[in-house]
């Protein structure tokens, strides 16, 4: 009999879906719920606490996610998966918890290209320890720098390649001084992230930190 | 866009009706189907199945509103799915909790007959029609739409005990009316 009846509700008139659906509570009825009130000030602080915490973190972008040493990996991967569209294997291989060992680091999505949000994503990963910056760009299935912005482009001037079997995996970035004058080694490395080199690529970026 | 174009679309065989649709109700239908089924996938499975049982469907039918007829195939496929999934107590969403709960006052009624669905869908809309309006909304908020009663009561403005109050006496009431008309419970 219980089936039935919930079955046989879906013939109910849609006037009483609707007169439910659009059902708002008044200002005084939620004011007379304390339990609604406590929530409503827990979330309060919340959303306070978030959004300082995330300004901070974020540095503005909201895409990024910092990791300080301080919070456990665990809770970082889930804080930045629920960002990052539940990529929580993907978030664990870009950003292994090796990384941990750095003073900090941040995940970013982005699409690049001329499509805007249609266009190809990539991962990008900042790692910084003990002032050397590392920067790694990840496109997923793809094993070479088509797609990749610019900046991630081994052929980009002023730049050092890091050859791995072959492929450039890397380049470090010479610091620019003055117009056309360059430090030999500014310590801020850009990393591309292939595909079919995933093994070894952990092991690049650490010793590059080391 | 409107639902009569969208019903166009429908009626011209176009397969932007059925993105048009999702866009329009895409959230609403894995609201209602989440709240009975509590898994991602199984949702995801039923909503689609809604999109194309609403293209096998439109045209002959032409609904009036095509949010309720969305709204009525997503919830009666994610039930047929959290009837089987309970049968093999795999069940996660509020089905179970729902069931149970409109089971005690209706649970001697195991044997009824309800061969004549038709009749039973006029009863519980006379049933409806004769409530209050707060306490229909609380029990279509429950018993339709599968809300929690922390969800029923935010958007009531009622405290939980009284929602879970009113819920008690719908359910009773319903009992009181299901027997005058004459079933066995």
């Amino acid at each position: 009999m219980t089936g039935a009846v919930l079955s046989a509700l879906n013939g109910v008139d849609e006037e009483y879906l609707s007169s439910y659906e659009n059902r708002k509570p008044t200002k005084t009825a939620y004011l007379k719920n304390r339990k609604v009130l406590v929530a409503a000030a827990a979330l309060i602080i919340c959303v306070s606490v978030g959004a300082i915490f995330t300004a901070v973190s974020n540095n503005g972008n909201e895409k990024d996610f910092i990791r300080t040493p301080f919070e456990p990996y665990e809770s970082f991967v889930n804080r930045a998966s629920q960002h990052i569209d539940g990529e929580e294997t993907l978030l664990s291989s870009i950003a292994p918890e090796d990384y941990g060992d750095c003073d900090y680091y941040t995940v970013r999505r982005r699409s690049v290209g001329n499509l805007g949000a249609l266009g190809p994503e990539i991962f990008v990963v900042k790692l910084v320890k003990e002032g050397i910056t590392c920067e790694i760009a990840y496109q997923p299935n793809k094993n070479d720098s088509s797609g990749m912005p610019d900046r991630f482009r081994t052929e980009a001037p002023y730049s050092e390649s890091i050859v791995i079997n072959g492929v450039s995996v890397a380049y470090r970035e010479r610091k620019k001084l003055t117009e056309g004058e360059f430090t030999a080694d500014s310590g801020y490395y850009k990393v591309i992230c292939y595909s079919d080199l995933f093994s070894d690529f952990s092991d690049v970026v650490m010793n590059l930190l080391r | 866009m409107e639902d009569s174009a969208i019903i166009e679309l429908y009626n011209s065989r176009s397969e932007s009706a059925i993105r048009e649709t999702d866009k329009k109700y895409g959230k609403y239908c894995h609201t209602i189907s989440f709240n009975i089924l509590g898994n991602k996938q199984d949702v995801d499975e039923c909503v689609n199945d809604t999109w194309l049982k609403t293209w096998n469907s439109i045209p002959p039918a032409r609904p009036k509103s095509l949010k309720a007829y969305v709204g009525r195939i997503v919830r009666n496929v994610s039930l047929d799915l959290a009837a089987k999934k309970n049968a093999l107590k795999r069940g996660k969403g509020r089905y179970r909790e729902v069931y149970d709960e409109l089971e005690e006052t209706l649970s001697s009624a195991a044997g009824a007959d309800v061969t004549d669905r038709m009749a039973l869908q006029e009863i519980l809309n006379s049933f409806l029609a004769s409530m209050t309006p707060d306490h229909r909304d609380v029990f279509v908020g429950r018993y339709w739409y599968f809300d929690s009663v922390a969800a029923i009561s935010a958007k009531m403005g009622f405290s939980q005990s009284k929602t879970k109050m009113i819920l008690m006496k719908c359910r009773n009431e319903l009992r009181e009316y299901l027997k005058k008309e004459g079933y066995d419970i």
